[in-house]
């Protein structure tokens, strides 16, 4: 190794150790990538190779779920000197962004093939995967619990967002050795959309007038629905959702997902990756809602009193209502899945020593989330691999992260975490991750 | 040199360490306290001044020109008069010193009197007895197109005395005199005789009919009061019309030149001043129309305004409790001439008044008390209410409001003093819009007035009306001017 190469090894390190101050939020799992022995360790790179002549994942459930905004303890907080406990709802405003996320990403690995022929190594497998974004302003907690009286003459952004996707995954692809120092792969995604339900557009602005206490409303709503059923929007609004039974017969995508990792000398291991590159056309029972127009309520029009007539109190929210203009559009569409930017960095300065990290860029609808993590892994003979990780998200920087595996011939158990500190410290935890599952292994190279 | 084991085993001791358990028992979270203050908006409106007026009450003298002026009206009777009043045949008597003679009709000039009623009296002496029959004669009072006649039969000495009933008779003098005779002759041979004295005495004349060509006479209607009642609940001493007309309006039967004139004319205030009304043709003298013929009426009409008469000074006043006159009507003016009247006959004086409502008003008070019992305040730590208006009808208002307990004392004021509420819309120089007036109300509810009026008893508006400017320069109301209001309420 050149004192070149550690220079640029060290001032990669160094970006990457300052991007979380530029604000990292909710990501994709990390763990895979600091378990490179099991075969999930290509979901972040399908450049990375397990080791295996024949390796073979079975169901590996994911679950991660992660909120920008607080922790449970952020809004319950001790009565000091009592034995009881309060809502500390001026804490939690203070420590709110501006816009705060709810995710949750559920993934379900069915099965997972790679064969390995010669220098070409085959990819293949089936995936059910489940995604929930949400987004809540800042200013609709504040105006759920503060009112509107502080803020009179403030225009509040209080209309959430949200996404929620499940779609099915079945992909082909391929590993293949370019040269001594370089390792290229690839997976091509055939995608089936079972379900979609998103916003386009989540505009709802309250303003309240400081001279009268007018209300004014002004809302730009859009959403995006396939493989589910609202049922009938009229003049009043009566949901009966139903979802669409057809897997695999509508809602086709694809998505591509490649990564090279380049070995400078053996020690070192520079890796970048893009997965879930695609998109999904939805077809089945796609349809768009609008809804749009701004509204004034200025208070209950007392001038019919002096016409002698009576005030109709039942018809005023239908008459505000008339402002707004909800329409239902028959539309196919497509949607972009979260796409993927790995940059990664492992050093083995030892044969059972692995010091690794990774820069997870997501872009996903027009904006890039990053997310940091380090981590140490560790052999223990053949039969353990175990690591620890540091992980920055979500503006938290004490996510630590366990990944583990154990081998008993071909059999190889994992179990992995990007906070496993979660369940202990539920409290100031804002995120939570697992996964586990079981491979077979055949024809492990152990100096892989 | 570090071992996996050691890794391994370091990892396991770090999560056992962070192991404290979270034992959260949200069965002690305490129920939170919503801390939070809200602004709302409650009610607005906007009513246009007629439709106001028509809520408010019957403003029968409001009348709405079809561009929207207002204009005050006030269309009444002030006093009426029936020809009994004007006129009347006095009582005679008429003692003959001889059997026939000529005695002069009381109202010189007349050529023909239908009575209404009246009683022709009669009284004969003589001081012995004898059989004798007494003829009358009246020849110029005709009963059915016949001269009047009776016969008195007599046999003792002394005083007879009869009567007749004249009602349905007519005098019809002839050059002023009515011709009287009677004669007597004994009842048995009827030879003449004579009595000692003859006396006729006509009482209780009542005129149905008069004609003739009368000399000038006056006919005094006598002063009459006429109490003024206009259904307005509020006086308005400080109130200035600035054009206000008044028609006196005078309707007549009578049948003769005449002069009219009012002896007074005056204006009782509110408080039992008179105001005398000035205008010339009353003082001077004008003269009635005249009626194309018997049972037909005349109408003579007075246009009083600000220039020809003081009106403008009576109606600074305030609204009259009542107007007091003595109408004077001297029939042929000029002298003798020909004329008539009828039993049937009136004269009518009435009254209209008329103002558009374009006028000056000056720091004119309201004042409304309301009993309090605000049970909602208990839930309110404190608030405010705003009230934004935007005003077309050139009005300023102000407001206090005085919390009262139930002794009438004061404790508490919601303002410091009397607060702008409305204010009036801008004029020009001839009183008419030209904008709206913009004002807003903000009445804070803090704690030590929210406990003020968990106290009062009562609450006392009092506002004062002003027109625009402080009163200082005339206005014009107009039907179709609004009044918007939005009420918003702001409690925590």
């Amino acid at each position: 190794m050149t004192l070149t190469t550690f220079r640029l090894v060290g001032q990669g390190l160094l970006l990457l150790l300052l991007w979380p101050m530029a604000g990292v939020q909710a990501q994709g799992e990390l763990s895979p990538f600091f378990l490179p022995r099991s075969l999930q360790g290509n979901l972040l790179n399908p450049a990375s190779s397990d080791g295996g002549t024949v390796s073979i994942g079975l169901a590996s459930p994911s679950l991660l779920v992660s909120h920008s905004g607080f922790a449970f303890g952020d809004l319950v907080q001790p009565v000091p000197g009592q034995d009881s406990s309060f809502l500390a709802f001026d804490q939690l405003l203070s420590e709110l962004g501006d816009n705060n996320r709810v995710q949750g990403e559920l993934r379900a690995d069915l099965l997972s093939l790679a064969i390995g022929i010669r220098s070409f190594r085959l990819l293949a497998g089936v995936s059910s995967r489940a995604r929930l974004d949400m987004s809540y302003p800042k200013d609709l907690i504040r105006l759920a619990w503060n009112g509107n009286a502080p803020y009179l003459g403030e225009t509040m952004s209080i209309g959430p967002a949200f996404r929620a996707i499940a779609w099915q995954e079945v992909f082909v692809g391929g590993q293949m050795k370019v040269g001594e120092s370089v390792q290229v792969g690839g997976r091509l995604k055939y995608l089936s959309g079972t379900g979609y339900a998103g916003t386009r557009r989540s505009q709802l602005a309250w303003t309240t007038s400081p001279e009268t206490y007018a209300w004014d409303l002004d809302l730009d709503y859009s959403l995006q629905t396939a493989g589910l059923d609202l049922g009938e929007l009229g003049d009043s609004i009566q949901l009966s959702p139903s979802v669409s039974p057809l897997f695999f017969q509508q809602n086709h995508g694809v998505s591509v997902e490649v990564g090279v990792l380049f070995r400078p000398i053996k020690q070192l291991e520079l890796g970048f990756s893009a997965v879930d590159i695609g998109s999904i056309k939805w077809t089945g029972m796609a349809r768009r809602y609008d809804a749009a127009g701004s509204l004034t309520f200025d208070g209950v029009d007392l001038s019919p009193l002096w016409q002698g007539d009576s005030i109709d109190f039942a018809g005023l929210p239908d008459s505000l209502l008339q402002a707004i203009t909800v329409t239902e559009t028959e539309e196919t569409f497509s949607t972009a899945l979260p796409g993927r930017y790995q940059v990664s960095v492992a050093l083995e300065p030892l044969r059972w020593v692995r010091v690794s990290s990774i820069v997870q860029a997501e872009y996903d609808r027009g904006t890039w989330r990053p997310a940091l993590a380090v981590g140490a892994q560790a052999r223990a003979g053949k039969w353990l691999d175990f690591g620890l990780s540091w992980m920055a998200r979500d503006g938290q920087w004490d996510i630590i992260g366990l990944q583990t595996s154990l081998r008993a011939g071909p059999v190889v158990t994992y179990l992995m975490s990007d906070h496993i500190l979660a369940p202990l410290r539920a409290r100031q935890a804002q995120m939570a991750h697992v996964r586990l599952g079981m491979n077979i292994q055949l024809g492990y190279k152990k100096d892989k | 040199m570090l071992r996996p084991w050691t890794l391994f085993g370091s990892a396991l001791a770090l999560l056992l360490l962070s192991s404290c358990a979270w034992e959260e028992d949200l069965s002690r979270l305490k129920t939170p306290e919503w801390q939070g203050s809200l602004a709302a908006p409650v009610a607005k409106g906007s009513i246009r001044l007629g439709d106001a007026l028509d809520q408010i009450g019957d403003f029968s003298y409001l009348r709405v020109d079809p561009d929207g002026t207002l204009v005050f009206l006030a269309d009444f009777p002030l006093a009426s008069y029936s020809l009994p009043e004007l006129v009347s045949l006095p009582d005679f008597q008429v003692a003959f010193l001889e059997p026939s003679m000529g005695v002069p009709f009381p109202i010189e000039g007349a050529t023909l009197v239908d009575l209404s009623a009246g009683t022709l009296q009669y009284s004969i002496f003589q001081s012995v007895s004898q059989d004798v029959r007494v003829e009358f004669r009246i020849r110029d009072l005709l009963s059915n197109g016949q001269e009047t006649r009776w016969v008195v039969l007599l046999e003792e000495a002394g005083t007879f005395e009869g009567s007749l009933d004249l009602a349905g008779s007519s005098f019809q003098p002839r050059n002023g005199l009515i011709s009287l005779s009677y004669d007597v002759y004994l009842q048995n041979t009827q030879e003449p005789a004579a009595v000692d004295r003859v006396i006729l005495g006509f009482s209780d004349l009542e005129i149905g009919y008069i004609e003739g060509s009368l000399e000038t006479m006056e006919l005094s209607l006598g002063q009459d009061s006429l109490p003024v009642k206009i259904d307005l609940d509020m006086e308005l001493p400080q109130l200035t019309l600035l054009e206000p007309t008044m028609d006196i309006i005078i309707e007549s039967q009578v049948g003769m030149p005449n002069r009219f004139t009012f002896a007074s004319f005056s204006w009782i205030g509110s408080g039992g001043e008179s105001l005398p009304l000035i205008y010339a043709p009353f003082t001077d003298g004008a003269s009635l129309e005249l009626p194309a013929g018997p049972k037909a009426w005349a109408e003579t009409r007075f246009s009083l305004n600000r220039d020809n008469s003081n009106i403008v000074d009576l109606l600074a006043s305030g609204i009259p409790t009542a107007i007091v006159s003595e109408p004077l009507i001297e029939a042929f003016p000029a002298g003798s001439g020909s004329g008539f009247l009828t039993d049937q006959d009136s004269i009518k004086v009435r009254v209209e008044a008329e103002a558009p409502l374009a006028f000056q008003l000056a720091e004119f008070e309201l004042t409304q008390s309301f009993d309090l019992d605000l049970d909602i305040i208990d839930l309110i730590h404190s608030g405010s209410l705003v009230l934004v208006t935007e005003n077309e009808i050139p009005l300023d208002m102000s407001l206090q409001a005085l919390l009262l307990d139930e002794h009438g004392q004061l404790i508490d004021s919601l303002f410091d003093a009397q607060t702008p509420l409305l204010a009036g819309a801008a004029v020009n120089s001839q009183g008419t819009v030209t904008g709206s007036g913009q004002e807003r109300l903000e009445l804070v509810f803090d704690e030590s007035t929210l406990q003020a009026l968990d106290r009062a008893s009562s609450i006392q508006f009092r506002a004062r009306v002003s027109s625009s400017q402080g009163g200082q320069v005339p206005v014009r109301l107009n039907a179709d001017q609004r009044l918007s209001f939005q009420l918003g309420a702001l409690v925590r």
